[in-house]
């Protein structure tokens, strides 16, 4: 309950209140200077960490972690180049860009840019129960039904997740991760 | 202060003292083993603690840190809030960036580094430091910093300590009354026996016994105690009788020492006449030496007064010994000479120590006195001739032991003798010159006369042919003319046949043998008879002795001497011409005299030059070479010549030769 108090202080930026109060905690602020897209490719990889596919989800042990970006691709050169000679337990990485929604084939991580925000319905209907972590980067993506969302405020990084949707996808999230996000649920 | 004080303490005391400082020792010691072994775990304990913790928190912020949310990375660090003794936790990203911390609030004056330090745990100023790496999926992605502070573990230990203390102070107290009882035991018997043996010195009295008190320690030192007694019972009886001896022995010693004082009495006495006698002969000796002093003095006069040193040269000691009068030659102030054969050979001059030092030892080597001058120079580098003269010394066996040598300033006589050389070759080389001057004359003037004689003959002869030629016819005036060329052409002749043969008696070398000068004055006389008939001529010859000479000179001498006087006394009516001789101590003198015109003294001096004539020819015919050819074969023959006049009164001339043949072939040499 108090972790919950401290968090939603924190939500609020009032983290000088935090600093003051008896507490005695401290917060400091991320210089944040990295351009948006380049935050969110290094996320992306992170979430590969934290994120266990079930088994199936690969053919081989060592098979590479699918990203892909539906629409216009806003990442440019960036997060080929964040991924680039990465691994995570033993994985590489792929990036696949689907121009349309129906071009989306089954990968593990599928980022949706706020472009595409009209056809989410479409998009998450075609993934029907394939187990892929979703991303989006716009208010209300959990609540049309993704898993994880990036949000940007006053310049700073902000998570949200629905560990329900995570499970229906049959993923599982690593408590570490659940700690630093905001637990949203999908309205129904 | 403390030692002295325990020393004196009585040992009832001492004991107690001993036994509680080695309890105290002992609960101390063991305590502080304790204490140091408790200090140490549990500080191994707190570090292990530590390392388990930050690896937890560096684990459980991972997320945190990878998705970039501070607060909630501070929301794990709070939760070290659990163990008191964490009082500054932070998290740095990769770049070493501080991006969340925890600081206990009670210790606000800790300070957060800004940057993570090197990894691992350390202990600083009193804090136990911890950087940890935060890791995920094998890549590093910050640090983690804690820092505990040790008052925990300082509580702790304080109160074991305080602990510790009591135990001390508790056992002390036990241990204080426990000796307090023990001691009776083992001191009791050490008292008795002190108080017994303060009474037996007190009241002398030895038969005294201690009853014996077992079998330890105690129980001997009593029995030999009693053992003791027992023997000094029975030495005090020993003392006693030994005191009687003694006394008569000492006066058996003082009986000897009365007969070895007397003995020592007359020995002194002996020795006092014996000093009594040194003293007269030490008298003796001083006024011997100093009559040796009186001598060393007059010699030392007399060498000053000759200016003639002496020294002398030790063979087998090599030392060289001056007298005073080579140091004021030497110029050498006496504190300045060393004394050995070098210091001296080193005044010398460099050229001349060779010399010297070689006359040394061919002197002793062949045992013959030296004699040698060489040159010195003084310090003030003037340049002195010395002359040293001596003789060596030999001992039994004949080796040479000494040199004795005098010593000489010779500069001045030798710069004389010098002098004197130098002079003789001056008056040597122009000797020489002039007789080269002479020679050369002579042959000038023999060549000349010789030369003039052919146009002489010439102007006779012609002169003669005119004669023949116009004799009839010239008469008067021409005839005179003729007579007086050609008789001016004959004197000339004259002239030079004499200045000719005075040429050659210059040059024709002397061809000496006896001279019978009465026989040549007798042929002399004889022929001028025959050339002056007509005049009343009075010889009046005395005994002539003969000498060494040239024969055909004195001829010549002869001849011009008397027909000078013939000449000279012509018109005396008749001409007196005596010649005669005399023998004096070195020389023979032989004289002609005549009564003719004779001539004024102070004219003599030109009597002998060639050409010199104190008449003119018209009263006397003559060419003026006559005297002077006399002069110089007298002078030739080592002789001198000379003439005695009044005018009117006739002329003496003499001349005079060395006796016994000392004759001109010598002087010319």
């Amino acid at each position: 309950m108090k972790k919950a108090c401290v968090l939603g202080l924190v939500m609020l930026g009032v983290f000088q209140l935090g600093a003051a109060s008896t507490s005695g905690l401290e917060l400091h602020q991320d210089a944040g200077t990295l351009p948006e897209y380049v935050v969110k490719a290094g996320f992306l990889f992170n979430f590969a960490k934290y994120v266990d596919w079930p088994a199936e989800s690969f053919e081989k042990t060592d098979s590479p972690i699918s990203i892909g970006i539906v629409g216009a691709d806003p990442f440019g050169e960036d997060l080929d180049k964040t991924l680039r000679n990465k691994t995570v337990k033993e994985r590489g990485f792929t990036i696949r860009r689907y121009p349309e929604s129906g071009d989306i084939k089954p990968c593990h991580i599928l980022f949706i840019p706020r472009t595409e925000n009209g056809r989410l319905p479409e998009i998450f209907k075609k993934l029907d129960s394939w187990a892929v972590l979703t991303v989006g980067e716009d208010e209300g993506f959990i609540k049309s039904g993704g898993i994880v969302n990036i949000l940007i405020e006053k310049e700073k990084p902000r998570l949200e997740v629905n560990p329900e949707a995570a499970e229906k996808a049959r993923l599982t999230i690593n408590s570490k991760f659940l700690k630093v996000a905001t637990i949203v649920r999908a309205s129904k | 202060m403390l030692g002295r004080s325990f020393r004196n303490a009585s040992i009832r005391n001492k004991f107690r003292v001993l036994v509680l400082a080695v309890s105290i020792l002992a609960v101390a010691g063991s305590c502080g083993v304790f204490i140091t072994y408790l200090w140490f775990s549990t500080r191994a304990r707190l570090v292990q603690r530590q390392e388990t913790m930050a690896t937890i928190v560096a684990d459980q912020s991972t997320a945190a840190v990878e998705f970039n949310q501070p607060p909630q990375a501070a929301a794990i660090l709070a939760t070290l809030k659990a163990e008191k003794q964490i009082v500054v936790a932070a998290i740095y990203t990769r770049e070493g960036r501080l991006f969340a911390s925890y600081v206990r609030d009670e210790t606000p004056s800790r300070v957060l580094p800004e940057k993570p330090g090197p990894e691992g745990q350390r202990f600083e100023g009193g804090d136990l430091l911890n950087f940890h790496p935060i890791q995920s999926g094998g890549e590093r992605i910050g640090t983690l910093h804690v820092r505990s502070d040790l008052n925990d573990l300082k509580e702790r230990i304080y109160v074991v300590v305080g602990t510790a203390v009591l135990v001390l102070a508790g056992a002390g107290l036990i241990v204080f009354m426990v000796s307090t009882r023990l001691a009776g035991l083992v001191t009791g018997p050490v008292l008795r026996l002190s108080e017994l043996a303060q009474g037996i010195s007190k009241s002398k009295d030895f038969s005294v016994r201690m009853e014996s008190g077992g079998q330890d320690e105690m129980g001997r030192l009593i029995e030999g105690f009693n053992e003791m007694l027992s023997q000094i019972q029975a030495r005090d009886g020993a003392l006693a009788s030994a005191r009687d001896e003694l006394e008569k022995r000492v006066l058996e010693r003082t009986r000897e020492l009365e007969v070895e004082v007397a003995e020592r009495k007359e020995a002194e006495e002996s020795v006092l006449e014996r000093s009594r006698q040194l003293e007269t002969e030490v008298a003796e000796r001083k006024a011997a030496e100093e009559r040796l002093h009186e001598k060393d003095l007059r010699l030392t006069e007399a060498q000053e007064i000759a200016r003639l040193g002496s020294w002398e040269w030790n063979v087998s000691t090599n030392k060289i010994t001056w007298s005073d009068e080579v140091y004021r030659i030497s110029g050498i102030m006496p504190s300045k000479f060393g004394g050995t054969i070098s210091d001296f050979l080193n005044i010398l001059h460099p050229d001349d120590r060779a010399l010297l030092r070689e006359s040394m030892d061919t002197a002793c080597r062949q045992r013959e006195p030296l004699a040698v001058d060489f040159r010195i120079i003084r310090p003030d580098g003037s340049v002195r001739y010395l002359h040293a003269q001596g003789k060596v010394v030999l001992d039994n066996e004949g080796r040479p032991i000494r040199l004795a040598a005098t010593l000489q300033d010779i500069t001045e006589r030798r710069l004389s003798d010098q002098a004197i050389l130098d002079l003789n070759r001056e008056l040597q080389s122009r000797m020489t010159e002039l007789a080269a001057a002479n020679k050369e004359l002579e042959g000038f003037s023999y060549t000349v006369s010789h030369d003039l004689r052919a146009p002489l003959r010439a102007i006779d002869g012609y002169s003669r042919m005119l004669l023949e030629d116009f004799g009839p016819q010239a008469q008067g005036e021409t005839r005179r003319y003729l007579d007086v060329i050609m008789g001016n052409a004959r004197r000339m002749g004259q002239l030079i046949d004499d200045l000719l043969s005075f040429a050659k008696m210059g040059r024709k070398s002397l061809e000496t043998s006896r001279i019978d000068m009465d026989a040549q004055v007798k042929d002399t006389i004889a022929e001028l008879k025959q050339q002056n008939p007509d005049r009343e001529l009075d010889f009046r010859i005395a005994a002539l002795p003969s000498t060494q000479g040239d024969p055909a000179m004195f001829r010549q001498v002869w001849t011009n001497l008397i027909s000078n006087a013939v000449k000279y006394s012509r018109g005396r009516q008749p001409a007196v011409i005596e010649i005669g001789a005399r023998e004096e101590q070195a020389e023979l003198v032989y004289y002609v005299k005549d009564n003719g015109v004779g001539f004024e003294m102070e004219f003599a001096h030109k009597l002998f030059g060639v050409f010199q004539r104190l008449h003119s020819p018209k009263e006397f015919e003559g060419t003026g070479v006559g005297l002077a050819l006399v002069q110089r074969i007298v002078q030739r023959h080592g002789g001198r010549v000379w003439a005695d006049s009044k005018v009117g009164e006739g002329a003496t001339f003499q001349f005079a030769l060395p006796r016994d043949g000392k004759s001109a072939s010598d002087l010319e040499k």
